[in-house]
C-alpha cells in the first residue's frame, strides 16, 4: 500500500470511493453472525454469503477505481530511464493489452453474464442469494469501463507530463 | 500451437510487457487471451470472465481487504507511538536499546497485521529518527525498520499466507502455525545481530542521555501497551481459539480496531475515510493482477501446462531436494524485479502440484515461500521495504543508502533460510502439535 | 480424420478415488474409440472453480465437466434431485439402478440439456460418513449437535432434526472440534475422512453413513456430443459404467479397512438402526418435498425418485 497520504492524487475524490464503505457493511455484519452463533446460539444462513456478495461488489469496483487512479501494479524501472517520446510507446503497448483484456473479459463475458442476469441466477445455497445474477454483469461492466479509462487516461498522458511516481503496493 | 511454444510465448511475454511498464494484471491477462483465442478460438476466451467470477466470489480472500483496512487504520492513530514509548521506558537503558525496541515493535504489529508497508512507514516516522539522533549507525538502524517492518508478512496473520493457501489449496489456518515459529526464529536472529554488532562495537549503539530517557510509570505503561496487546490476543484468539474463521476474525480486528481508536479519541471521519479510501486502491491493486495472473494459469493448464512443466522438471534428473533448492533460486531472483503476488501466483500452480509429487508437505513449502519473500522485499532493484522507507525519509537518505543497509539482513533471512530447508520440523511441528 | 478432442475437468485431485477414476475413465475412452476419441481428464480444478466447470463446458470452454449437480442446483433447484439425494439411497447400487431402470437418465437430460450439457452418466462411492467428538448413535443424538456443514439441503434436514450447523470452511473444522467450537463435522466417506484427519479429533463416526452419498456425474457440452458417432457415445457410457461400478466396489473396500483400522484405535462407529434410518429419511423427505416446489423439473426429479424408492421398499 501506499506510504504517503491520498492528497497528491486529484482522482482523490471519485465517487466509486464509497463503494468502500460496503467494507464497514462487512464488519459489521461479521460482528452480528458472531454474537448470534455464540451468545445467541444460532448462526444465520446469510451473514457469510451477503459479505461475500458484498466483497466481491467491491472487489470489482477497486479494479475501476485504481484504474482511474492509473495505480494498477507496474515495474517502472525502465519506463523511467526512457525518454519522453519512447514511454509514449510504453504507454501505448499497456493499452494495447490492457484493452485486450478488459475488452476479452467484457466482450465474451457478455454472453454468460447477459443469461445469469435474464435467468435471475442464484447461488444455490440455503439462504440462495443472487450472487451471479448480480456479479457476473458487474464483471462486465467493470471490465468496459476500466477499458474505456484505459484510453482516457492515454491520451490525457499524451497532453502533459504525468507526475512520475514511485508508487506500488504490497 | 505446441505446449512448448505456448510456454516460451507466456514466459518472454510477461517479462517482455512488465519490463516495458506494462501492469502485471494486463499483461498476463492479454497474453493468455491472445492465447487462448490462438489455440482454441473465441469461446475460450470466456475463460477470462469464468475466472474473475470465480475468484471474486472466493470466501478467503475477504480477509484481504480486511487486513489491509485495519493497517491502514493503525497507521492513522497514534497507538504505535505510544507503544513505542511505552517500550522505550522499559528497555531504553540497555546497550542497543532503541534498537531492540523498534524491533520488539515490528514483532507485536506482525502479530496483528498481515501485510508489508503501514509498519515500515510507521518505525520510519517514529523509530528511525530516534536512532539517528542518538547517533545509531545508520546501516543498522535502516535494516531494523526495513527486516523488522516487513515481518508483517511472516509472522502469522500474513496476507501472502492467505493467498498461498488459497492458490496451493492448504489450509491457511495450518500455515499460520507452521510460520509462527520460523517467524519468531527471524526475529530473534535479528534480536541476536543487533545485540552481537552493539556489543562488539558499542559505538554504533551510544547510550541515551538522562533527559532522553522518560520516567517509567505503570499508567503510561498500560496505555502505550494494552491497546496493542487486546489486538493481539483478539486475532490470535478468533483464529487458534478456534471461534472463528480467520476471514471473520479479520473483520473482527477490524471492529476492535476502531473501537480502541474511539476509545482513544481519535476516531474521526477523516480517519476512517482515508483508511477505507487506501483499502479500496490496495485492493484493486492486488486483486486485479490476482485476476490476471489467474486467467493466464488457467489457459495454460488447458493446454497441457501443467504437465509440461512437471514433466520438464521430473525429467531433469536431479534429487527432489535440488529441486526445491532451485525453486528457491527461481523465487529469490524473481524477488529482484517482481512483487510477492504476482511470483506466488504465476509460480505456485505449477510448482505445488510437483512439490506434492516429490512427496513434500506443501504447509512446508509455503513457509519456505514466505522466507524467501522476506528477502525479496529487501533485494534491490525492486525492494518494497525500502521504498516504502524511503517515502518517509529525509533526502539525505538515498534509496541507495537504504539498499547499501540492508545486505546483513538479506543474509540472515538467507540463513534461517537454508536451517528451514534442511529441517522441515522447524516448521511442520506446531501444525502436528494441534492438528 | 482427426480424432475429437475432448477435455474434461474435475475437481477430484489425480490421486483421489474419484479422480484416479476418471483418469481411467479417459483411458478407456481413448483406448475403446480405437483412437477416434482424444479424451483429457484436467484434475484438481485447474482451469476454472469446481463451480464454475459446468458452465464452463456449456459454453464451450472446455468440453466435459465430470464434477457433481451439487454444484449447479443455483441454475434450477432440480439439480439437488441429480447431485445429492440427502438421506435417501444407502446404496450405490440404488442410485445407479433409477438412472438406468427408472428413466433416470432421461430426465436427468431434459434438465440437462436445458443447459446445453449432455449427461453420460454418473458414478457414486459409499454413502459418507459424519465425524464427532460426541456421541452419534441415533437420531436422537442430533438434537443440539453442532456441526459444520456445507450449506443448502443438508443443512436444512439437520435443521428439522434441531442439530445447529455451522457454515465454516473446512481447514478450520480440527481447530474448531478441538476447541469444542462444533462438536462434529461433514466431510467424505470414512476413508477419506480417516485420510483428513478428521477421527484424530472426533473419536465417534456414522457407519455406514445415513445422510448424504454424493452423485458424480459425467458431462459432455450437448453440441460436441450432437457431433460425435454412436459408436463413440457408446464408448464414453461404457467408460462411465465401468468407473461406476469400480469406485462402488473399491471404495466400501477402502471404507472396511479404514473401520476396522479406526476400531482398533478406539474410535466408535456407530451403525444406525433401521427405524432410526427410517425416521431421518422422513424428515429429509419433508426437506425433498419442499425443494420439489422450487420447480417443475425439481418437481419431476422428485416423484420420479420417490417412486423408485417406494418400489425398493425403502420408503414405507
Ligand atoms: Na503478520
Ligand atoms: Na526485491
Amino acid at each position: 500500500m501506499s506510504a504517503e497520504p491520498d492528497t497528491h492524487h486529484q482522482a482523490g475524490r471519485s465517487p466509486l470511493a464509497w463503494f468502500s464503505l460496503l467494507l464497514l457493511v462487512i464488519v459489521v455484519i461479521t460482528l452480528y453472525e458472531v454474537v448470534a452463533r455464540y451468545i445467541f446460539g444460532s448462526p444465520t444462513v446469510w451473514a457469510n454469503e451477503l459479505s461475500l456478495f458484498l466483497s466481491a461488489i467491491v472487489f470489482l469496483v477497486s479494479g475501476v477505481y485504481a484504474m482511474q487512479r492509473d495505480e494498477h501494479l507496474r515495474i517502472s524501472v525502465i519506463y523511467d530511464m526512457v525518454p519522453r517520446p519512447v514511454r509514449r510507446v510504453f504507454d501505448a503497448i499497456a493499452l494495447l493489452c490492457t484493452l485486450v483484456f478488459c475488452g476479452g473479459l467484457a466482450w465474451f463475458g457478455f454472453p454468460t453474464a447477459w443469461r445469469a442476469l435474464i435467468t435471475w441466477e442464484r447461488f444455490g445455497t440455503a439462504w440462495n442469494p443472487p450472487i451471479p445474477a448480480v456479479i457476473k454483469p458487474l464483471i462486465v461492466v467493470a471490465a468496459a469501463a476500466m477499458a474505456l479509462i484505459a484510453i482516457v487516461n492515454f491520451v490525457r498522458n499524451g497532453r502533459r507530463r504525468p507526475p512520475v511516481e514511485d508508487e506500488r503496493i504490497t | 500451437m505446441t505446449i512448448e511454444l505456448i510456454s516460451i510465448i507466456l514466459l518472454f511475454g510477461v517479462f517482455g510487457l512488465m519490463a516495458v511498464g506494462v501492469p502485471l494484471a494486463f499483461a498476463a491477462g492479454s497474453l493468455a487471451i491472445l492465447v487462448a483465442y490462438a489455440k482454441f478460438g473465441t469461446p475460450v476466451i470466456a475463460l477470462a470472465h469464468k475466472t474473475v467470477y470465480g475468484l471474486a466470489t472466493e470466501y478467503t480472500l475477504l480477509s484481504v481487504p480486511m487486513f489491509i483496512l485495519m493497517a491502514s487504520l493503525l497507521e492513522r492513530s497514534r497507538l504505535a507511538r505510544d507503544l513505542y514509548d511505552a517500550l522505550n521506558s522499559v528497555v531504553g537503558r540497555v546497550r542497543g536499546g532503541i534498537g531492540i525496541v523498534t524491533l520488539a515493535i515490528s514483532v507485536l504489529l506482525a502479530a496483528i497485521s498481515g501485510i508489508i508497508g503501514g509498519e515500515i512507514v510507521l518505525l520510519g516516522l517514529v523509530a528511525l529518527p530516534q536512532m539517528l539522533r542518538l547517533g545509531y549507525d545508520r546501516n543498522l538502524a535502516i535494516g531494523i525498520v526495513c527486516a523488522g517492518g516487513s515481518l508483517g508478512t511472516m509472522i502469522p496473520p500474513s496476507i501472502v499466507l492467505i493467498i498461498y493457501g488459497l492458490t496451493a489449496d492448504v489450509s491457511v489456518h495450518k500455515l499460520f502455525l507452521a510460520s509462527f515459529i520460523p517467524g519468531f526464529l527471524l526475529a530473534g536472529v535479528y534480536l541476536a545481530y543487533i545485540v552481537v554488532r552493539c556489543w562488539l562495537n558499542p559505538s554504533i549503539a551510544p547510550m541515551p542521555s538522562a533527559k532522553d530517557l522518560a520516567e517509567f510509570s505503570w499508567a503510561k505503561f498500560t496505555r502505550g501497551a494494552l491497546p496493542t496487546a487486546t489486538l493481539i490476543v483478539t486475532v490470535f484468539g478468533c483464529i487458534y481459539g478456534g471461534i472463528t474463521s480467520i476471514t471473520e476474525a479479520a473483520s473482527i480486528a477490524v471492529g476492535m480496531t476502531l473501537a480502541i481508536i474511539a476509545l482513544r479519541g481519535e476516531l474521526s471521519w477523516k480517519i476512517v475515510r482515508q483508511a477505507l479510501t487506501q483499502t479500496l486502491r490496495a485492493c484493486g491493486i492486488i486483486l486485479w493482477v490476482t485476476f490476471g495472473a489467474a486467467v493466464l494459469i488457467g489457459v495454460y493448464n488447458l493446454s497441457g501446462g501443467q504437465r509440461y512443466v512437471t514433466d520438464l522438471i521430473t525429467g531433469l534428473d536431479i534429487s527432489p531436494f535440488v529441486t526445491i533448492l532451485v525453486m528457491m533460486a527461481v523465487f529469490i531472483v524473481l524477488g529482484m524485479f517482481m512483487d510477492w503476488i504476482g511470483i506466488l501466483l504465476l509460480c505456485m500452480p505449477i510448482f505445488v502440484p510437483i512439490v506434492l509429487a516429490l512427496g513434500y508437505d506443501p504447509v512446508w513449502f509455503g513457509v519456505l515461500f514466505s522466507v524467501t519473500m522476506q528477502v525479496a522485499f529487501l533485494s534491490p532493484p525492486f525492494g518494497p521495504a525500502a521504498f516504502y522507507l524511503k517515502s518517509v525519509t529525509p533526502p539525505e537518505i538515498t534509496l541507495q543508502k537504504i539498499f547499501a543497509a540492508l545486505w546483513p539482513f538479506m543474509l540472515l533471512q538467507l540463513a534461517v533460510l537454508a536451517l528451514l530447508v534442511s529441517f522441515p520440523e522447524i516448521s511442520l511441528w506446531l501444525p502436528r502439535f494441534f492438528g | 480424420d482427426e480424432a475429437a478432442t475432448l477435455r474434461f475437468q474435475t475437481h477430484h485431485s489425480p490421486t483421489s478415488l474419484q479422480g484416479k477414476a476418471l483418469i481411467r475413465f479417459a483411458e478407456l475412452a481413448n483406448k475403446g474409440s480405437a483412437g477416434t476419441l482424444q479424451v483429457e481428464m484436467l484434475t484438481s480444478s485447474s482451469v476454472v472453480k469446481s463451480s464454475e466447470a459446468f458452465e464452463a463446458a456449456a459454453t464451450g470452454i472446455i468440453d466435459g465437466d465430470a464434477t457433481g449437480a451439487g454444484y449447479v442446483t443455483g441454475k434450477n433447484p432440480a439439480f439437488q434431485f441429480y447431485g445429492d439425494i440427502m438421506g435417501g439411497y444407502s446404496k450405490p447400487d440404488e442410485i445407479l439402478g433409477w438412472y438406468k431402470d427408472a428413466g433416470g437418465l432421461d430426465l436427468a437430460n431434459q434438465l440437462y440439456e436445458q443447459f446445453n450439457m449432455h449427461l453420460v452418466g454418473v458414478f457414486v462411492a459409499t454413502p459418507e460418513s459424519l465425524g464427532s467428538t460426541t456421541t452419534l448413535a441415533g437420531i436422537g443424538d442430533l438434537k443440539g449437535w453442532k456441526f459444520r456443514s456445507p450449506p443448502g439441503m443438508e443443512s436444512e434436514i439437520f435443521q428439522k432434526l434441531g442439530s445447529a450447523p455451522v457454515v465454516m470452511p473446512f481447514g478450520e473444522v480440527f481447530t474448531a472440534m478441538s476447541t469444542g467450537t462444533v462438536s462434529g463435522a461433514d466431510a467424505s466417506t470414512l476413508a477419506v475422512n480417516k485420510g483428513l484427519g478428521l477421527y484424530d479429533v472426533g473419536k465417534h463416526a456414522s457407519y455406514p453413513g445415513f445422510h448424504s452419498m454424493p452423485i458424480e456425474h459425467v458431462t459432455v457440452n450437448l453440441d460436441k456430443w450432437n457431433a460425435l458417432s454412436d459408436a463413440q457415445k457408446q464408448v464414453l457410457r461404457d467408460a462411465v459404467d465401468t468407473i461406476a461400478e469400480e469406485v462402488a466396489s473399491q471404495s466400501a473396500v477402502d471404507d472396511e479397512k479404514a473401520a476396522a483400522e479406526l476400531t482398533a484405535a478406539g474410535v466408535t462407529l456407530h451403525n444406525w438402526s433401521e427405524e432410526d434410518r427410517l425416521a431421518f429419511r422422513k424428515v429429509a423427505q419433508e426437506v425433498w418435498a419442499d425443494w420439489a416446489q422450487r420447480s417443475p423439473e425439481a418437481k419431476a426429479a422428485y416423484e420420479s425418485h420417490v417412486a423408485y424408492m417406494a418400489k425398493l421398499g425403502i420408503l414405507k
